[in-house]
């Protein structure tokens, strides 16, 4: 495993005393020079690499890519705004009809209280086919 | 959207080649470094507003084309086919003809080459850091690893690289 310090020493990333300490190593191993050497190169050359060269037209492809975007943006907006409107509508028309007055609303006719009182039995208990049958126990004709 | 904040126009007029640049040194051909710009000026546009400047903007922009390299990547990586930066058009670029070359492109082409082999996290490092010129302190920030995490990738990638080349 090559010294780790000796890439942050070229980038200026060592602290000073850790600096110190590789500057005092490096005076003292020829092999550790060599390599720092090496790794100087590897890293001059990547800072000296020339920009890859962009097609002719990369900028208006950029630019063009950008407003499509923006009109695509655009189109979503207005569309989820119209949505929004119809929504709001079918809301405002939903609630509208939950808040009407009960007095408002139709009434079933006949009402159920009225059905259900033409079937109270207004018979007698002495009436009652069943009670005729199977008089109740303890009654004596 | 703070003061001094350029359009996005703007930013694409004078920062697309570099873009283009720092996707071409990860992806390693020009068909990604495209997509890779492209996508890049489109979160930078969607992400104008809430640009803060902290760092420099190519650093910021650098950050992004990272940042949609390194999805791209794990994305693929999920559902492989052919991995980008794996491709062998990408890693034995056709190179010009001889009498046409110069000693310049061809030594580009064989960087570039071996940045490809470098695994991403070495290769990222070394780009920000001697293609883009961002600190030690703004890769670890921005990848949120330690200081000294950043130093030994860079470190090994510098290494693997000299290997390569030699």
């Amino acid at each position: 495993m090559t010294d780790e310090r000796l890439s942050a020493y070229l980038d200026g990333a060592l602290d000073p005393l850790e600096r110190a300490a590789l500057e005092a190593d490096l005076a003292a191993s020829e092999a550790l020079r060599t390599e720092l050497d090496a790794l100087a190169a590897v890293r001059e050359t990547l800072r000296n690499l020339a920009p890859r060269e962009a097609p002719f037209d990369l900028v208006d492809r950029l630019l063009q890519a950008g407003q499509d975007e923006g009109r695509r943006r655009e189109t979503v907006g207005r569309t989820g705004r119209r949505w929004f409107a119809v929504a709001s509508a079918a809301a405002a028309v939903t609630v509208a009809l939950l808040v009407v007055s009960p007095d408002d609303r139709p009434q079933i006719t006949p009402q159920l209280d009225d059905n259900a009182d033409g079937h109270v039995t207004t018979s007698g208990l002495a009436d009652d086919p069943i009670m005729i049958l199977a008089p109740a126990a303890g009654s004596q004709p | 959207m703070p003061d001094g904040t350029p359009a996005w126009e703007d930013i694409a007029r004078d920062h697309g080649r570099f873009l283009y640049n720092v996707g071409y040194r990860l992806a390693g051909n020009d068909a990604d470094a495209a997509d890779l710009a492209q996508e890049a000026l489109l979160r930078v546009r969607r992400g104008l507003e809430s640009y803060r400047p902290t760092g420099s903007l190519e650093g910021w922009l650098a950050r992004i084309v990272t940042n949609i390299f390194l999805d791209e990547v794990r994305r693929k990586r999920r559902r492989p086919t052919v991995a980008l930066g794996d491709r062998d058009d990408v890693l034995l670029p056709p190179s010009p003809a001889p009498d046409l070359a110069t000693a310049h492109d061809r030594l580009s082409d064989e960087i570039q080459a071996a940045l490809l082999q470098l695994p991403e996290e070495y290769r990222v490092a070394v780009v920000l850091c001697d293609v883009v010129d961002m600190s030690y302190d703004e890769i670890a920030a921005y990848q949120g690893v330690p200081v000294g995490t950043v130093r030994s990738r860079i470190h090994r990638g510098r290494s693997q690289l000299r290997e390569l080349l030699t």
